[in-house]
């Protein structure tokens, strides 16, 4: 598994601006804008950091 | 049994998609060929669709992998490399996040070749922090740190995903499920067994395409830049028969001859022992992006020169035998002698 790593590391690219990387390749005007999901709330995660380790973070990183 | 834990709550950003637990289990797809486990912790699916839960990179739209240690980050703030002040790097030169990246190529490998897509994404999770990542068969583009408590880029990838056509998403639109009917003649022509998953793919012949039907291809444990050849024995559903099919990136420079047209030179110069090429042609726009990035002002990258890649197909009459596998030596000797025949005609 390593061994696919190392080979992958001369054809990476970054890093790349997170607003940049949602405008290149999910830009607005080619989605459906009109259906409708949550407003990001700031602080929201804070379960999942909050979290002692890796396993025990999983389900509420998705479910806060 | 294993038990199957149905994330819900997510679902506001991404409602199209169900987000599985898989971290308990390996890949049930059944379409890997790895020597080693493929166990990604969060797979999201779109709603509904017929997977083998919880894990199958054969399905899974968005492979999620949790760390909680920055050592493990495969990636950094960018540096100079050591003895070449002019180039940098955002590579973590340590073994653990060496680990890490062979983990998370290892599930979008696994994924690429078991499915058909354009690209994929994935997400890494380290503690308070996410990095999106854009895989495709000339490389990979990975975002800076995303503090996700603070920073809504995280969920809004979700959000977009979850409203993006198909080929935003990555999907190839001329592979199809094929019909009940079809199924049935592609059974019987290529003495398949029932249990064998089959697609439909298309491939272009002048100004129309062609249709064929083969088993669901097994993703390999190879990197995902590059040609990524896979060959299917198929139904041509036109001419009701057993042909070749090669599905591959070919690399897209001008000097590059496709390989179609290097079959039609054969063939028309008359050359013996060529296999016949029925179809052969570019499949649409599926042209890989990566390598448009890589001298982006923000860009660090890796010693070779990206190369561009554009999706490929061609037909052969003719199905090949692997050279290990010969009925005698005679036979072998045949085949050593029309290739010598074919070179000098």
């Amino acid at each position: 598994m390593t061994d696919m790593g190392n080979e992958m590391e001369d054809y990476l690219v970054g890093p790349m601006p997170a607003a940049d990387f949602l405008a290149e390749f999910l830009p607005l005007n080619s989605i459906n804008t009109s259906l409708r999901t949550q407003t990001y709330l700031p602080g929201c995660f804070m379960p999942v950091i909050s979290c002692e380790g890796e396993t025990v973070a999983y389900d509420p990183f998705v479910s806060f | 049994m294993a038990i199957t834990i149905q994330i819900t709550a997510i679902k506001p950003f991404a409602p199209s998609l169900d987000f599985i637990n898989s971290s308990a289990t390996t890949d049930r797809s059944g379409q890997t060929e790895f020597s080693f486990e493929i166990k990604p912790d969060i797979c999201a699916y779109v709603k509904g669709c017929k997977r083998r839960d919880p894990s199958d990179v054969s399905r899974a739209e968005i492979i999620i992998e949790f760390k909680w240690h920055q050592s493990d980050d495969p990636f950094c703030e960018p540096y100079p490399l050591p003895g070449d002040p002019n180039r940098s790097t955002f590579l973590r030169d340590n073994k653990s996040g060496r680990d890490t990246l062979g983990q998370i190529t290892s599930y979008a490998a696994a994924q690429l070749g078991s499915q058909f897509r354009t690209h994929i994404y994935s997400v890494l999770i380290v503690k308070d922090y996410a990095r999106l990542i854009r895989w495709d068969r000339s490389g990979a583009i990975v975002t800076e740190a995303i503090h996700y408590n603070h920073n809504p880029a995280l969920a809004e990838f979700f959000r977009r995903y979850h409203k993006a056509p198909p080929n935003i998403r990555g999907v190839d639109p001329t592979v199809t499920v094929p019909t009940y009917k079809e199924i049935c003649l592609t059974r019987q022509c290529l003495n398949l067994k029932d249990n064998v998953t089959l697609v439909k793919m298309t491939v272009p012949t002048g100004d129309t395409e062609c249709s064929y039907i083969a088993p669901t291809p097994k993703a390999q444990p190879y990197t995902p830049p590059g040609r990524a050849t896979r060959g299917f024995v198929a139904y041509d559903l036109q001419r009701r028969r057993k042909v070749f099919v090669k599905d591959t990136w070919r690399v897209d420079l001008p000097d590059i001859e496709r390989e179609g047209e290097t079959y039609e030179l054969l063939a028309g110069a008359q050359v013996r022992n060529i296999a016949s090429c029925s179809a052969a042609g570019d499949i649409g726009d599926h042209r890989t992006l990566t390598q448009l990035y890589a001298n982006k002002p923000w860009a660090c990258k890796g010693k070779r020169d990206l190369v561009p890649h554009q999706h490929y197909r061609l037909v052969l009459d003719v199905i090949g035998d692997n050279l290990t596998e010969f009925p005698s030596s005679r036979e072998m000797l045949r085949y050593m002698v029309h290739a010598l025949e074919g070179k000098q005609s």
